[in-house]
Parts: C-alpha cells; structure tokens; sequence
C-alpha cells in the first residue's frame, strides 16, 4: 500500500528539525511526484513494495527466445513475445517457462524488440494479462531487473531506472528484513542510494512484501 | 620484455577490447539536444531527425473527452477544455521566438476507412486507436490516412485509461508520445502521435489503479513529450536536486532552480510545475536547443527573432587526459556567470556518433550490411564520422559562460536516455575550471576538454615490440581474421 500524502509528509519532515519557518514550503516542493520518462512513457515512480503489489507474476530467469509478431486479434498491433526460462517463481503460478506478450507502439521500440534478447537474465514483476493478453513490467522499466554478476561474483539486479527510488517510504517493512540483509543493501536503504542491488536482497524483500500481502 | 609482462599486457588489450565490445552493445541513440540522429538508411547521418519546418507542422485531435470517470462514466473535461490544453502545450514550443516553429492544430481526425474510423472521430477503444496509429509492420501498407501511413499526427485522449489497460499498459502510465513515419533519404518526420491518459485528471485517487496529478504537472508533462513529438531530446541540469531527492535529503527548489530545470529533463516533478512556481515552462536549455535545430534564419518573420541574432555557440571535444582520445557520453554544461542555476545550456559529448557503430567486419559482405548476414549491423541511426566522438555545440545566448562536465545519471536508460551511451557510463575523470568563455551573437567559440585523473588510452603501454598472438577466428563466412596485428 502506498503511504499516505500524510505519513510521506511527516517522514519528509522528520529530517528538517530547524528549518522553521521553512518546511511548510519545503514540504509542499518535495511532496510533488517525480515523473518518470520510460521507454517513451511518462510514467509515476514505483517503490518495491508497490511493484510487487501490483504484479501478479514475479520471476527470475533467462530469456530464450524474442520474437516480433502481430496480435492475432488486434491486427494493427505488433508485440513482442518474450519466454523466459524460469529459475525461480517468487509470486504468481509455478512454471518452467514463462511467456509474455508485451504491446509495441512506437517504431524504435520495434526495432529494438522493446530491449529484450535471448540470454539476458532477468527478474520481472509483470502486472496481470489485459483482457487482449497484454501485459508489461510494473512501472514499466521500473519492474524489469537485469541481473549481472558483480566484481565479488555474486548476482546483483538493477532496473531500468537504476533503482533508483525503489525503497523511497519503505522503512517499516525494511526494519522487518534488515537483519537478513547485506550490509551493503542496508546502506543503500539508509541512505537511499541507487544502483545495483544483490539479488538475493532483493529476493528476500520481494518474498516478505509478497507474505504480507498474501497473509491475513 | 618478460613473458609475464607480455601475458599481462595481452590480458589487458584483450580486457579492453571485450570493454569496448560490451560498451558498443546498446540500443539507439536518444541523445541530449535532438532525440534522435540520421544513420546509415535512416535520414541522413550525423543530422538530427526533425520535421520539415518550411511546411509547418499539423496535429489531429481526439474529439472524445480529456477525462471522464471511469468506465466510460461522466465526463471531468470535455474535449474543447481537453484541446484548449494541447494547443497551448504545443504553443509553449512554437512561441519561441527563434524557433522556426509553425504548428497548427489541423482539426479532428481523419477516417480511417478501412476500419470504418469515421472522420472527426472518438477513439474509445484499441481497436480504434491502433487504426489511427496504423499497420506498423513493414509487410502490411498502413491506411494512407494513418499515422504510420504519414497521413496525420494523432493526439489521442483515453479518457478514463481504458486503452491503456487493453494495451497492458501498468496504471501509473501517463501517457507516451510515439514515432511513426519519416524519410529514409531525407531524416524528414512525417508523422508522429502522442496519447493522453485522462485517468490521471478524474479527480480521483485510489492509490493503487488511479492516480491523480495536478492539472500544471499533467500539462508539463505532455508539453515534454510535446518536445519529443517535435525530435527534441533530453537535457540534464540541475542534476544535484535529484540526487537529494533520491537520496532522501532535504533540498528546497529556488525560482532559479526551477527555471533552469529543463522541460525535457528526463524526470518531471524533482521541483515543482514551472506553471504552479511562476516561471516560463520553457528554460533556456529548451529554448535554445529547439532553436538550435529549427533556427529561425536571417531574415525572420514578425514576431520572431534571427537565430544568429540572439545566440552563440561553444563547441568543442572532450578528451581522455591524454588529450587525444575522444570521450563519449560525458554531459558538458555552460552556465552563465548571470544567474548560473537558470542560464545554463548543456550537451553530450558525441550525441551525433552511433551509440553502437557496428562492426562491418563481421558482415559476410561489408559492404552491404544486413541484419542477416551481420553479427553486429550496429544502430540504424547515428552517424560513423569518427570526428564527431566526443565532439560537442552547446548553443547559448550572448554572455559570458563557465564549463563544467559530470557524468550523465545511471538512472537515465532506455526512454529516459540523453547520450549516445545507453547504459550511461560515468565520466572518465573530471574537469573544473573558473575560466569564463564569452559569447556573441552568432560567433563560435571553441572550448576543448581535456579531463583530469582519466586512466590511460588503452594501448599508452603498448609497446612497439609487443607482437600479439594471432587468434583465428571462425566467422560465418569461413573466411579467416586475426585479433591484433602483425608487426615485424
């Protein structure tokens, strides 16, 4: 659930004790939403928790295959089918494979297969099929995590905006995991840090948040 | 030389080599200053996709409602409000008084009579929105009338986010400006669209499927897609206030920080709408790069001015410490020492070379290069000119500049890319100077960079006596190269 203008308000003005006289008009600033340009979207910025909440598949593998080719019942509608060889399925239904079918409108995007190949290794949290069987990242980039090995060798994930915001007003259910994390992830939550997250942080995270959601 | 030495300086150029190989693997380039550049069979290269100012530039509106409820439920904003508002979004661009800019609204749209899309029409479904936009693939002919036909350019009001949800769209999509039809000989646009979600102005918000902005935000943040419809690309200033925003600190935007954030800056609301703070919605970053690439000429028309009337331009290189080796991607800023948080004008490095030249070797016959028969055509767009690496023009008005250089955002990828480097990478080294560039009205100024504290070229350590091992390799079409080179 995203946090209230409220408590995002009071969180915002936990850091400025002195500022007086000020903080009614620094709050006011800060309080506007960023908007985020993705892939020729506009697009709100989604935290983690709000990713995971909106998706009804998270999952971690390695794309097989791309392929460009239209709608069958959208004829003017060309998409692009991606399989993704699944390692690990972290909420929606088990499978070995999973298979998505994402709109392309714009002619670059075509081109470029909306930025997916074979052999890329991923972790994507899709939003629910359209009723045309359409669905996209959440957040758009924002839900599409590339995973590389970093320079210790372990896996990391970043996404399409360099994780950037993707623990913004998520200290409650952080506090509730920190223990299980690396130090270095705990950092990057103190101090709100973008980058390159390790994988199995963020796995942790998402399995929690997904627990919370589906508990009672 | 050692056998250990000459294993540790293969090891590096091979490193290097890999480097620069994985460096080259990217998407096109959506550059700062044009949003896309002419490549080999795509427009002409090294210029700037744009639209042919001399016939002016039309846009067909939606005759459907902004906003409604949703579920096709009352309207909020009717259709003459929701088209008061786009023309004065694109009418932000074209009132810059050295921009060569004409751009009318044309009417309803066109009829799309293959899919019985009446003319003047509301489009409320996919169906009818993808026939406005038209066949994309490349086997089908599009409906002349159609955007991807080139018969018109689509401003396209969902009003209450339904086509988003058809298309999987997540709920938090504003909205997306989009490509369609230009020349391939002459870079020309043709066409292009843009559609609106009016769920994020129905007055509700639900926090989870419905959001809401404010009615200055939702037109700032279409009057930016506006500047891509127009070819304009990104720009990055002010850069610090993102970065305490995202790192949580406390930072308050001033009236100058406001002003100079550019409307193409790739995220919207670090400072408040430009509308809502009192300043122009266009910065002087806008201004003088929509004027850049639709300059008004010598002899303007009333109520405009002479591009060369009214700016200058720093141009120049960056380059590694060496002073020789052209980088690539590094943002350049010139700020002027009269307000230096609102004037300031900036530009990437090398935003005219391809992000990925290619590499022709690898084509069974390089002189006509297809995906089929390459492993690495490299982008469609972008030119090969190895003299634009690294090169530079920041237009600026009259007056006197300081130049300062910072690595472009990691965060800006993908749509929100401003360099040729998508994945940015962060700048080799760094450079200060308080040295002031003075400008005039169209003269030129040239500004190398060389930066400081940069590694090495690659081969600074090759020695001439190095002779590299000759690694076969078996390509597609049997014949043989060699990595490295023979040296007697």
């Amino acid at each position: 659930m995203r946090p209230s203008p409220a408590v995002i308000f009071l969180r915002l003005c936990r850091f400025l004790p002195r500022v007086g006289a000020l903080l009614p008009l620094f709050c006011s600033l800060v309080l506007v939403c960023p908007v985020y340009s993705q892939s020729n979207a506009v697009t709100l910025p989604r935290n983690l928790e709000q990713l995971v909440s909106e998706s009804d598949s998270i999952v971690q593998g390695r794309v097989t295959s791309v392929s460009l080719e239209p709608h069958p019942q959208l004829s003017k509608l060309l998409m692009v089918v991606v399989t993704v060889q699944v390692e690990e399925t972290l909420k929606g239904q088990n499978a070995s494979t999973y298979t998505f079918h994402q709109a392309v409108i714009d002619k670059r995007d075509q081109q470029q297969k909306m930025g997916y190949h074979a052999g890329q290794h991923l972790l994507l949290a899709m939003i629910r099929p359209s009723a045309y069987g359409l669905n996209s990242p959440a957040g758009v980039q924002q839900g599409r995590f590339e995973i590389s090995s970093g320079p210790d060798g372990k896996a990391r994930a970043i996404n399409g905006f360099a994780n950037a915001g993707l623990f913004r007003g998520m200290d409650s259910q952080l506090k509730a995991v920190r223990s299980q994390l690396s130090p270095k992830t705990v950092e990057m939550f103190d101090q709100q840090k973008s980058g390159p997250l390790a994988l199995e942080d963020l796995k942790t995270l998402i399995r929690t948040l997904t627990l919370e959601k589906t508990s009672p | 030389m050692s056998q250990t030495l000459r294993c540790a300086l293969f090891a590096k150029q091979i490193l290097t080599l890999c480097v620069a190989f994985f460096l080259m693997q990217v998407p096109p380039s959506f550059c700062g200053g044009p949003l896309t550049v002419g490549g080999p069979g795509a427009g002409i290269p090294g210029v700037a996709l744009l639209w042919d100012s001399s016939k002016g530039i039309t846009y067909r509106v939606d005759a459907g409602p902004l906003s409604r409820k949703p579920n096709s439920g009352a309207i909020v904003i009717d259709n003459a409000p929701g088209i008061t508002r786009v023309n004065a979004m694109f009418a932000n661009w074209s009132a810059v008084s050295t921009a060569n800019l004409t751009i009318a609204n044309a009417g309803g749209l066109l009829a799309i009579p293959s899919d019985s899309f009446p003319a003047g029409g509301d489009v409320q479904t996919a169906q009818q929105f993808l026939s406005v936009v038209g066949d994309p693939s490349v086997q089908a002919l599009p409906d002349p009338n159609s955007c991807n036909g080139g018969g018109q350019s689509p401003i396209v009001f969902d009003a209450d986010g339904s086509i988003f949800d058809a298309l999987g769209l997540p709920p938090e999509v504003i909205g997306f400006a989009f490509a369609c039809d230009y020349s391939t000989t002459t870079g020309k646009i043709i066409s292009a669209g843009a559609i609106l979600n009016g769920r994020f102005q129905d007055g509700i918000n639900d926090n989870s499927s419905n959001f809401e902005l404010t009615t200055n935000e939702f037109n700032q943040a279409f009057t930016h897609e506006f500047g891509h419809f127009l070819g304009l690309g990104h720009s990055q200033i002010n850069l610090d206030l993102l970065l305490k925003a995202e790192n949580g600190q406390p930072y308050t935007c001033s009236a100058d920080d406001t002003a100079g954030m550019p409307l193409m800056f790739p995220i919207l609301g670090i400072c408040p709408a430009k509308a809502t703070a009192g300043v122009p919605v266009v910065a002087v970053d806008d201004a003088a790069w929509i004027s850049k690439l639709y300059p008004v000429g010598p002899s303007p028309p009333a109520g405009k001015s002479s591009f060369s009337s009214a700016y200058g331009t720093i141009t120049g290189t960056v380059f590694f410490s060496d002073g020789m080796t052209p980088v690539q991607g590094v943002n350049i800023l010139a700020r002027s020492t009269n307000s230096p948080r609102r004037n300031a004008v900036s530009a990437v490095s090398g935003d005219r070379f391809a992000g990925n030249p290619g590499n022709p070797r690898t084509c069974a016959d390089p002189n006509n290069p297809t995906p089929d028969t390459c492993g690495n055509i490299g982008d469609p767009f972008g030119s090969r000119d190895a003299s634009l690496i690294g090169h530079f023009e920041i237009p600026v008005p009259p007056g006197s500049y300081t130049i300062s250089t910072e690595s472009v955002f990691e965060g800006f990828t993908g749509g929100s890319s401003l360099t040729p480097l998508d994945t940015p990478i962060p700048s080799p080294g760094t450079f200060s100077s308080t040295a002031t560039v003075n400008v005039t009205a169209g003269g030129t100024t040239t500004f190398n960079i060389t930066l400081q504290g940069t590694p090495n070229r690659f081969d600074a350590f090759e020695s001439a006596s190095v002779k590299l091992p000759d690694v076969p390799l078996a390509l597609p079409n049997r014949e043989r190269y060699f990595i490295g080179r023979r040296r007697s």
